[in-house]
């Protein structure tokens, strides 16, 4: 059930009745009902394996509680302070070492089965060379998004950091809330769960705010992003040459797109979720005011890039391997050298297993090398590029450095996109090379009103997204929707009702239009 | 304990004043990733493992906290 979809709207409608209408200690079960009936509308199958991963990292986690709350009694009993204390909540880490572990490769297991497991059905179908092998692989919906918040909660229970949940329903609709399960934000049921215990009040206030939210994504995903996606898919599915000039154009769009596809199904999430009274992490920070690629990692879907730092980059950055490495590169190569090289390691690592989550092809492994790279070496050499900055004398405080910057950063993501939008690598090299042709940049007037493009869908296309530019600028110094809120009420209904008519007459959708999915929705 | 423990953070961490604040994390000073390179430093200096879990603010605000931090392993 998409969230552009009439039978969404209905299904929102209901919902939102009866979790108005209900006693408020009701509404957690209404909530639940209904992530579970719009789950099993991905197919019954999803929502069992959905259901097992529950009952596991619940029952795990309260495992590992117990055997903690064990370790806080005799803490106590014995009156241990300082080093001992240490000692014996070490011992108690240990012994919950090999739970932890379990839970981890249970959920580790599923998510390689579901994305590996054509691959693991091609190398059957080569080894008995029989191609009627046919392996039944069912792939839960936006099972990348809840495996990585099912594995964060079991690690912030083995750290200490977290309480298990000991309602099971709560922590079922923790990692099944249906707003955030197919398409994110990842969620951090440290912050999920206690907003669910607490009684919500949903004020007039906070009900149309969700609504203004849900307006703009609808906005950005109907209007903008979907066709964006008629002339980007039109440029880099046609068989017959395309000059240099309409691929840097097509590649800038599908960076475009691609950020309206995705910031506003995360506005449409927040929105809904705010209908309900329950805030959930930030996705996105106004990414393309980011001068550095680094920054606009930490803008740009938020929570993933939180996810990886917390629970991968920090623990192994931290660990005994990189810490043994970097002692023995200590000593043979100097302190600076050895922090470059455990730096190195652990970004690479780090931008491979993001690349990967995106994607099992070699395009997505070449994706995170090409991020890996670039961060691990503006990190290294960081001090050096801030002396040449000052030797060039550049005044790094000025409009037109940061707007360099910006522009800067917004070329290497699009590169980034190359490596990943054309069918394949082979395909991303060919358009690569064909990017330098200098001729191919001068085009005819009439060039840009082929791939499914005409005169109008190049107007709505800029207003839209010069309007998204206008929205993020005025974001980038004070929440929109508070500025908005000081505005006369004439200019406020004016605001919602064009939003409201631009979706109308410009969104794409209706008989005779291709549904475009989420592009994050398959994940 | 405190001056070798400063001697290494000023080897590692040359551009940061360690005694300019006691809310060296609150204040913005450290930042997680830094925390980190502390750990695998102090880690290297007296053979020994921080967990990960005491990667928090509060054991880092200052020379004095991290030292705290530091007697209940060394």
């Amino acid at each position: 059930m998409r969230f552009t979809s009439l039978e969404f709207a209905i299904f929102l409608l209901c919902l939102l009745l009866l979790y108005y209408i209900v006693k408020s200690k009701y509404r957690n079960f209404v909530l639940l009902i209904f992530s579970i009936v719009f789950y099993s509308m991905y197919g019954f199958e999803k929502l069992i394996l959905l259901f097992l991963t529950i009952v596991f990292v619940y029952m795990i986690c309260k495992k590992m509680g117990r055997i903690y709350s064990k370790m806080e009694r005799e803490i106590e009993k014995e009156g241990l302070v300082g080093k001992e204390r240490v000692q014996l909540q070490l011992l108690y880490k240990r012994k919950n070492k090999g739970w932890l572990l379990l839970g981890i490769g249970l959920i580790v297991f599923m998510l390689c089965y579901c994305k590996c497991g054509t691959y693991f059905n091609e190398f059957l179908k080569s080894v008995f060379n029989r191609e009627d092998i046919v392996l039944h692989i069912i792939v839960p919906m936006g099972i990348s998004y809840y495996a990585f918040s099912c594995i964060g909660y079991l690690l912030d229970v083995y750290w200490r950091k977290q309480k298990p949940e000991s309602n099971f329903l709560d922590l079922a609709l923790a990692v099944c809330y249906f707003p955030q399960i197919v398409q994110g934000p990842i969620a951090r049921y440290s912050r999920l769960l206690p907003q669910l215990k607490k009684e919500r009040r949903i004020s007039f206030d906070g009900f149309t705010k969700g609504l203004q939210l849900m307006l703009w994504g609808y906005f950005k995903k109907l209007v903008i992003a979907d066709r964006l996606s008629i002339f980007v898919a039109s440029v880099f599915d046609t068989t017959t040459e395309v000059q240099s000039g309409i691929y840097a154009i097509a590649l800038c769009l599908s960076t475009i797109q691609l950020y309206a596809d995705f910031s506003g199904c995360m506005n449409i999430v927040h929105g809904i979720s705010e209908l309900l009274g329950i805030s959930l992490d930030q996705n996105f920070r106004q990414p393309f005011f980011s001068t550095t690629i680094s920054e606009f990692w930490r803008r740009w879907h938020i929570t993933l890039g939180e996810w990886f730092k917390d629970y991968v980059y920090l623990p192994f950055a931290s660990s005994r391997i990189v810490i043994k490495l970097g002692t023995l590169a200590k000593n043979a190569i100097g302190v600076r050298a050895s922090k470059s090289v455990t730096t190195a390691l652990t970004l690479f690592g780090v931008w491979l297993l993001t690349g990967l989550w995106h994607g099992t092809g070699m395009d997505y492994v070449v994706w995170g090398i090409y991020y890996g790279t670039l961060i691990s070496v503006s990190t290294i050499f960081a001090p050096e590029i801030k002396k040449l900055i000052g030797f060039l004398k550049i005044n790094t405080e000025a409009v037109t450095w940061k707007w360099f910057q910006m522009v800067r950063t917004f070329i290497i993501f699009t590169i980034g996109r190359l490596i990943t939008v054309p069918a394949s690598l082979s395909e991303s090299a060919h358009i690569f090379a064909k990017l330098t042709d200098i001729r191919g940049y001068f085009l005819e007037k009439s060039a840009l009103l082929h791939f499914g493009f005409d005169k109008t869908d190049w107007s709505i296309v800029f207003f839209g997204m010069a309007l998204m530019f206008v929205v993020d600028w005025i974001e980038e110094k004070k929440p929109i929707r508070e500025a908005l809120g000081e505005q006369n009420m004439l200019f406020r209904w004016g605001v919602f009702y064009g939003l409201m008519f631009g979706i109308v007459f410009f969104g794409m959708y209706g008989p005779g239009i291709e549904i475009v999915e989420f592009v994050y929705a398959n994940f | 304990m405190r001056e070798r423990l400063l001697a290494v953070l000023n080897e590692n961490y040359p551009e940061i004043d360690f005694l300019a604040s006691e809310e060296l994390v609150d204040d913005g000073i450290l930042d997680s990733l830094t925390m980190v390179g502390i750990i695998s430093a102090i880690s290297m200096e007296f053979g020994i493992m921080l967990p990960y879990e005491e990667i928090v603010p509060e054991n880092f605000n200052s020379i004095d906290s991290m030292v705290s931090m530091l007697k209940n392993y060394v």
